[in-house]
């Protein structure tokens, strides 16, 4: 069995797929599913820093903390040589935390779990998106 | 590119308990559904024209 620091990214989370993890509404189960789903491949989720830190605004729920405390689940903090990468994806998607999510996809070939997925329209039309379903 | 948390490790189906949310097979083939669609459209094209546009080479993705 590989180790969950050596598994591969298999989906980035954003702010927005976090907080509704963290909202004990019954949408939170779609994200619930995907960290089972990459669980049994071998996989990890990846959440950028950011995304935390946005969501932490937005929600103060504990369910962050048991999120951030799953073997599933790695935190992403940035790459120092892609800053200015991480500088035009901002232009592209209006803030930091969409920016570094959006990034993490490109650079690791993922989808991205969004409960807002306009935020990635000018992102070749939001194609690299998973929205999470509404309700 | 990635830092651990240093946390104590949980597994998926001990997060999902803590937070009081069940996933049943059903949904998950749903979930496997919706992610095989959206995978479909992230072509190798789209990913390295989206890198272009922010400065970055070409990823192969063999």
């Amino acid at each position: 069995m590989i180790p969950p620091e050596d598994r591969p990214i298999g989906l980035i989370l954003d702010a927005s797929a976090v907080v509704v993890f963290a909202s004990g509404t019954p949408r939170a189960i779609h994200v619930g599913e995907p960290l089972t789903e990459v669980e049994d491949n071998g996989e990890v989720l990846g959440i950028p820093l950011l995304c935390l830190a946005e969501a932490s605004q937005q929600t103060s729920s504990e369910r962050l903390d048991i999120l951030v405390a799953s073997e599933s689940v790695r935190v992403l903090g940035g790459e120092p040589d892609s800053f200015r990468a991480l500088g035009a994806m901002r232009e592209v998607v209006g803030d930091y935390p969409t920016a570094l999510a959006a990034l993490y996809a490109v650079d690791l070939d993922v989808l991205v779990l969004t409960a807002d997925p306009d935020r990635y329209r000018l992102v070749k039309e939001g194609g690299i998106v998973n929205p999470i379903p509404e309700g | 590119m990635t830092q651990s948390t240093g946390q104590a490790r949980l597994s998926a189906a001990e997060v999902l308990a803590a937070a009081g949310i069940t996933v049943t097979d059903e949904g998950r083939a749903a979930y496997r559904e919706r992610a095989a669609a959206a995978r479909a459209e992230m072509t190798p094209d789209v990913v390295n024209e989206i890198r272009d546009q922010v400065g970055l080479p070409p990823l192969d993705r063999a």
